[in-house]
C-alpha cells in the first residue's frame, strides 16, 4: 500500500532535510571508496 | 540479476554487484535508529553506480537491486525503511515514481510505503513498514517528530 501526505516545510524542517541529504552523501562518498580500494585490491 | 557481494559497513551492510557494461552498482543501508519505538530499528537506503553513470536499458540492474532490498526486508519484519530522494540534480521527482514502480511490483503487500512530500522544498522521503507490526497512524506522528529529534541529536 503506498499512502502520502505533504508536509509544510518551515525552516527548520527544511534545515532537517539538507542534514539528511548531506549525511546520505557523506555515507554515499565512504561507501563507494570502499567498493573502489575493494576492486583496486583485487586487480 | 547480477551476482552480488555483501560487506558490513561500519553503519549497517552494504552490496555491490558488476554490470556487463563494466557498471558497478551500491545499494547501501545505514543505521538511524532512535531509542524508542516505533522508529528503534530504522534504517536509511541508498543505490545508484559509484560513477554516476547510467546503466539504461540493463533490466537486470533494477531487479538486482530489488532483490537486495527485499532480502534485507526480510532478515527481519520490523525494520523501517527511510529514503531521501535527492534533490542535487532535480530528478527527485522520477526517483520517487521509481521507486514507487518497484515496490508495486515487488509482492510485499503487507508493508507500506508512506510518502512525504514537502510544500516548499525538493525533497522527498518515504517510509517503508510492516503494517502488521507498525500502526499507520503512530508511524505518522513519530515520523514527524523524528524530524526533529533527528536534527537536535545532530546539534547535540
Amino acid at each position: 500500500m503506498i499512502r502520502s501526505t505533504t508536509i509544510k516545510a518551515n525552516h527548520n524542517t527544511i534545515k532537517v532535510l539538507e542534514r539528511m541529504a548531506l549525511d546520505k552523501k557523506e555515507h554515499r562518498n565512504k561507501i563507494i571508496a570502499k567498493i573502489k580500494e575493494k576492486a583496486k585490491d583485487n586487480n | 540479476m547480477y551476482k552480488y557481494n555483501k560487506e558490513q559497513g561500519a553503519d549497517g551492510p552494504y552490496f555491490y554487484f558488476y554490470t556487463e557494461l563494466n557498471l558497478t552498482y551500491y545499494v547501501a543501508f545505514r543505521n538511524m535508529s532512535q531509542e524508542t519505538f516505533p522508529l528503534n530499528n530504522v534504517y536509511s537506503l541508498d543505490f545508484g553506480e559509484i560513477n554516476e553513470k547510467k546503466g539504461r536499458k540493463d533490466t537486470k540492474i533494477s531487479s538486482t537491486i530489488l532483490n537486495i532490498i527485499i532480502e534485507f526486508l526480510e532478515t527481519d519484519q520490523s525494520l523501517v525503511i527511510h529514503f531521501l530522494c535527492d534533490s542535487t540534480d532535480s530528478r527527485q521527482l522520477n526517483r520517487k515514481r521509481l521507486f514507487s514502480r518497484w515496490f508495486s511490483i515487488c509482492g510485499m503487500e503487507q508493508w507500506v510505503k508512506y510518502d512525504y512530500d514537502f510544500d516548499s522544498a525538493d525533497y522527498n522521503i518515504s517510509f517503508l513498514y510492516c503494517s502488521d507490526i507498525y500502526d499507520t497512524a503512530l508511524m505518522e506522528t513519530e515520523i514527524l517528530l523524528t524530524l526533529d529529534v533527528y536534527e537536535r541529536a545532530k546539534n547535540g
